[in-house]
Order: structure tokens, then C-alpha cells, then sequence
């Protein structure tokens, strides 16, 4: 068929050659830009300050060692005690935003679920009003409900603790959306319905049929919510105060503060390790991740 | 059956339980607080005052400051993550260009958008640092009296944030617009194709109007989280003071410095958060107009 449309214009094909060229001359830059800032960032990591000021290199230094130390233990001298303090725990922040975030994904991945097929299964009189709700929280801005937020958590006494940053994933209105969508393709009502004949009872055959149905739209949501908390900033900075339950964002938003200000080897350094989790990730989740975007967002 | 029916009041319990206390009781207690002088360093009873703190804000300079710092860095944003989403989206789904490693372009293209927000002002922080940073170590060499003071002017900080967002967001959507353009049925481009449409004229009169309600989900998800733009330039310059001219202060750093950091003043924080929400239903609302009112006047002419 296209090759009809060839035939009509003989020079097309050279004016193609051409353009494919070009094209991919843009597409190459685009991806020159996306990814350059990183591997600049992981070769500074390695470098001293002082060649980090003098000039760019694409050559890894050799004070990796160096900016590890100046992150980790301060870059600021205990005079009396002779050794540095103030620094960064990154194993510390790594942990904390791991507990956050598993956490989180694991009561989003099961509570949307049940919500999911509690509208998917079921008829009830307030089905409409209720689903019309949480297709409008979908859309509600996180600041509106900050303030309100934070006097709720400080009146539980929840202030400096990990329960409000976890609890609030029991409601997560995008993962219910995606997965009652998932479930009106995936879910045998007959299924459901053999069960029933046997005796099972509703929250049974949830467990024992619905919930293993919905394991790979679960899957898709939870790499999406894992990333969403793991990333998440506002949050955990309105609610912790103590350093020790700092989660990695937080610790990085301190690389821009006296402690580390100048130091651009450990900065560098702080950022390059803040990465390295989410690289494991996208390498791991990347086709799966961009597949999913496309088909969630079409079906919106 | 009609008794089982009742169970789905059970399953979705646990939800509404918790949307209730977190989302629903908070949102309506700013509403609360916004209409109240509540402080957080005042041991007082907080005090009703009517819409007080809305009319104070809205004759604040500052808060005007930050709803156009808010739009600078959106606007271009937008237009240039659009454009180059649609030209990406457009390429991709060529039936004759036939690119090859679409697959790698694409994952390349969506990476910086899962990274951590925070790691990424930072990132922005060091690399465009006046005198130690890369950016002017690539375009001024050795020199470092000949270098750009980047973050020394207000409207050249917004137009790094602009860009920051730009390079954050076009490859997710370029694989939003892609996958839109990819339901469209096939029958539709080979029609064209066979009458001999041009390339360009299949873009503009097929594709972007059947692409429509994706690029509104697009534009209004763009919109509500650019009116919230909160992490980076709070980060980048630590304290909501937004760097020179005061240009990286957007309305979601104002709200937040105004409720904990400034004068801790809960009410017009609160009553920020409820001019912010407002707008953005307010703009969503006439981008949805704009964009859906011009295809029924087609429709109607035709």
C-alpha cells in the first residue's frame, strides 16, 4: 500500500534518506541531553574539588574514596574530638525510605484491590457517587490538603513518625481506578460464582480469587507507587524532624545547605548515590514502566 | 445476590475510611483554617476573620510575585514539552521513517523522569554553578571572568526551572502522546495515505484531533502539578527565598513559607492552598472550554 504511494513521487525516497538522517541526528542530541548531566555527575563524584573547579572531564578521577568520606562521616572538624561530624547516614536514609515505601506499596497494592473488586463484583445504590469521588481525587493537587494534614497528624500525636507517610496509601484513588479497569478484563465472574455455589465465603473468594487475579495489574501500580514514595519529598519533610528517620530526599536537600555548601566532590557524590537505586529499577522495570504509562493513560 | 450486594459497602470501607481522615478531613480543615488568624507560634484559641487572609493575599505583592514566577515557569514549559512530545510522538508512530531502537530512544527519553526531584535541584545547583559549574566550564572554557552568573537574574533561574521541567517531562509525554496516537484505527491514516496527504497534513488534520482528550489529560495534569511546583526550587534555594529577584518563589514555595517557614501563619497558608486549587480548576476548566468548544464549532460548520 505504501509502496503505491512511493511509485507517485520518484524523488521521494532520496528527500527520505534526508530526513531519516536528520531525524536521527535529533534523536541522538535528545538523548545526549538526558543522559549526560548523570554521567558528569558520577564522573565528579570521583573527582576532587579542585578539578571539579578547574574543568570538565569525561574521565573518572581517583577521589571516589575521598568524597565518600567527606559525605558520610561531615566535612565539618570536631576540634576536641579530632574526627568530622554532621554527616550524611546514607545507609540510614536508604533503609528508611525503603520501610516507607514497601510499606506504603504493600497496603496500596492489597486495600486497592479489595477496592477495586468490591466496585468491580458488587451492585450498590451509592456505586456512582462514590466511584465519581475517587475519579475527582485523582485530579486534587497535593498542597490543598497540606496544611489540614499536618494539624491532623500533629493532633494524632504522629509528628516525627513513620505512620502518616504509610496510612494514607490504605487510599489511593489512582491505583483503584487502574485496577477495577484491570479486573473488568481479568476478573471470571463465574468464577467467583462457582466459589459461592461451594460455600466460600465473600471475603474468601476475594482472597482466594480476586486478589490472585489482580497480581499482575497489582504489580504495575506497586512499581509506579514504589517510585512515587521513594521520590516523595513534601511529605516526610512536613512530618520528620529527627535525623535518624530521614528518608534520601531529605538527606540530599541537606547537600545544599552550610554543611556540605562548596564541597561540590560530596555533593556530587550524595546525588550519584541517590541515583543508584533507581537505576537498579529502570533497568529492571524500564520496557514494563513505559509500557504501562501508554496503556494507563489511553484508557483514561 | 441482593444480599451479597451489601458486601461492597464492606470491601470499599477500608478506603473511604482513609481517604476520610487523610485526605477529606485535612482538605476541608485548610478550607477551616483559611477563614481563622491560626498560627502556629500563637498559643491563642485561633480567631474567625472571615475571608481576611483571602483579601490580604490576593493585595499581597508577593503573593502576585509568585503567580506569575508560578506561570513563567509553566507556560514555556508546557509549549516546549508539547512540541517536542508531539514531534517525538509523530516520529515514532511514522509508518514510513520506520526508526529503528524506538524502544532504547523512548526508555532514554523517560529516564530523568523517575528521578528523585531533590537529587535533580541539586544536580541543577552544582552544574550550573557561576564559577565552578559545568555548564559554564563547557561553553566559556577556562575563563572564569567570562563566566554567566545563571542563578544572578530572576528570569534566568524561571527559565531554568522551565527547561528542568521540559527535560523532566518530554519523554513521558512522548510515550503518552505515542500510545494515543497508536489506538487510532489504521484504516484512518491508509485512507489518507491513498488520497495522497502529505505528512504534515495528516498530522494536523488526523492525528492531533483524534489525539485531543490525551493531550488534555496531558495539559491538565501539566497544570495541576506546575501550580504545585514545590521540590525544586525549594531546594535549590533552601528557605523559600527563591534565589535573585525572588524569581524561583512559586506559589506552592509562598504557601508553604508562609504556613512553616516565614511568620508560620496557618491561615494564609491555608488560604493560598484554596487560591491555588481554585485556579487551577478555574484554568482546567477553560483549557477543556477552549479545547473541546472549537471542535463543536467545527463540527458545526461542517
Amino acid at each position: 500500500m505504501s509502496n503505491a504511494v512511493l511509485l507517485k513521487k520518484p524523488t521521494y525516497r532520496t528527500s527520505l534518506t534526508f530526513t531519516r538522517i536528520g531525524i536521527y541526528a535529533l534523536l541522538f542530541v535528545l538523548a545526549v541531553i538526558c543522559i549526560i548531566p548523570f554521567y558528569i555527575m558520577i564522573v565528579n563524584a570521583t573527582r576532587t574539588n579542585n578539578e571539579i573547579f578547574s574543568g570538565i572531564s569525561l574521565i573518572p578521577g581517583g577521589a571516589l574514596v575521598e568524597n565518600f568520606t567527606t559525605l558520610i562521616y561531615g566535612k565539618i572538624m570536631d576540634v576536641a574530638a579530632g574526627t568530622r561530624k554532621e554527616g550524611l547516614n546514607i545507609p540510614q536514609g536508604f533503609l528508611n525510605s525503603a520501610i516507607i515505601a514497601a510499606s506504603s506499596t504493600f497496603l496500596a497494592g492489597y486495600f486497592s484491590a479489595l477496592t477495586a473488586y468490591g466496585f468491580a463484583l458488587y451492585t450498590f445504590k451509592l456505586k456512582k457517587a462514590l466511584w465519581a469521588i475517587i475519579m475527582t481525587v485523582i485530579m486534587l493537587p497535593p498542597t490543598v490538603g497540606l496544611i489540614g494534614y499536618y494539624k491532623l497528624v500533629s493532633a494524632l500525636s504522629m509528628l516525627d513518625t513513620y505512620w502518616p507517610l504509610i496510612l494514607p496509601a490504605i487510599a489511593s484513588p489512582f491505583a483503584v481506578f487502574f485496577l477495577r479497569q484491570y479486573l473488568a478484563s481479568a476478573l471470571p465472574i463465574s468464577l467467583v460464582e462457582a466459589a459461592r455455589m461451594d460455600g466460600a465465603k465473600e471475603m474468601t473468594t476475594f482472597h482466594r480469587i480476586g486478589l490472585p487475579m489482580s497480581m499482575p495489574g497489582i504489580a504495575t501500580v506497586s512499581i509506579l507507587g514504589f517510585l512515587g514514595n521513594w521520590n516523595n519529598y513534601l511529605g516526610p519533610l512536613i512530618v520528620l524532624s529527627s535525623k535518624d528517620l530521614f528518608t534520601m530526599p531529605l538527606l540530599i536537600q541537606q547537600l545544599n545547605t552550610s554543611l556540605y555548601n562548596r564541597d561540590f566532590g560530596a555533593m556530587y557524590m550524595g546525588i550519584t548515590l541517590s541515583v543508584i537505586p533507581i537505576l537498579i529499577m529502570f533497568a529492571v522495570f524500564s520496557r514494563y514502566l513505559i509500557d504501562e504509562i501508554g496503556a494507563g493513560s489511553v484508557k483514561e | 445476590m441482593k444480599k451479597l450486594n451489601a458486601y461492597g459497602y464492606i470491601f470499599i470501607l477500608p478506603f473511604f475510611l482513609a481517604f476520610v481522615v487523610f485526605t477529606a478531613y485535612p482538605v476541608l480543615n485548610t478550607l477551616l483554617v483559611s477563614f481563622s488568624d491560626e498560627s502556629l507560634t500563637s498559643f491563642d484559641a485561633p480567631i474567625f476573620v472571615g475571608v481576611d487572609n483571602y483579601i490580604a493575599e490576593l493585595s499581597s505583592a508577593l503573593f502576585w510575585r509568585s503567580f506569575v514566577n508560578t506561570w513563567i515557569i509553566w507556560a514555556p514549559n508546557i509549549v516546549a514539552q508539547l512540541a517536542l512530545a508531539l514531534l517525538l510522538a509523530a516520529i515514532f508512530t511514522n509508518y514510513e521513517l520506520k526508526i529503528r531502537g524506538k524502544a532504547v530512544f523512548r526508555a532514554i527519553y523517560f529516564f530523568p523522569n523517575i528521578i528523585t526531584i531533590t537529587t535533580i535541584a541539586i544536580l541543577v545547583y552544582v552544574l550550573f554553578d557561576w564559577q565552578n559549574g559545568v555548564v559554564n566550564q563547557v561553553f566559556h572554557g577556562p575563563d572564569k571572568s567570562t563566566y554567566t552568573n545563571f542563578f544572578g537574574k530572576g528570569w534566568i533561574i524561571q527559565m531554568i526551572i522551565a527547561g528542568v521541567q521540559t527535560w523532566i517531562w518530554f519523554g513521558y509525554t512522548a510515550i503518552v502522546l505515542m500510545a494515543g496516537i497508536q489506538a487510532m484505527p489504521k484504516e484512518t491514516f491508509e485512507a489518507a495515505l491513498i488520497d495522497g496527504a502529505s505528512a504534515g497534513r495528516i498530522f494536523f488534520r488526523i492525528i492531533l484531533p483524534f489525539i485531543r482528550p490525551i493531550m488534555a489529560f496531558v495539559v491538565i495534569t501539566s497544570l495541576i502539578g506546575g501550580m504545585n511546583m514545590f521540590d525544586l526550587p525549594w531546594v535549590m534555594f533552601p528557605g523559600g527565598q527563591g534565589g535573585a529577584d525572588q524569581g524561583g518563589i512559586t506559589m506552592a514555595v509562598y504557601m508553604y513559607a508562609r504556613a512553616f517557614a516565614w511568620d508560620q501563619n496557618l491561615g494564609s497558608g491555608s488560604a493560598v492552598a484554596w487560591i491555588v486549587f481554585l485556579l487551577i480548576a478555574f484554568f482546567s476548566f477553560l483549557y477543556i472550554k477552549l479545547s473541546y468548544g472549537k471542535d463543536n464549532a467545527q463540527e458545526g460548520v461542517n
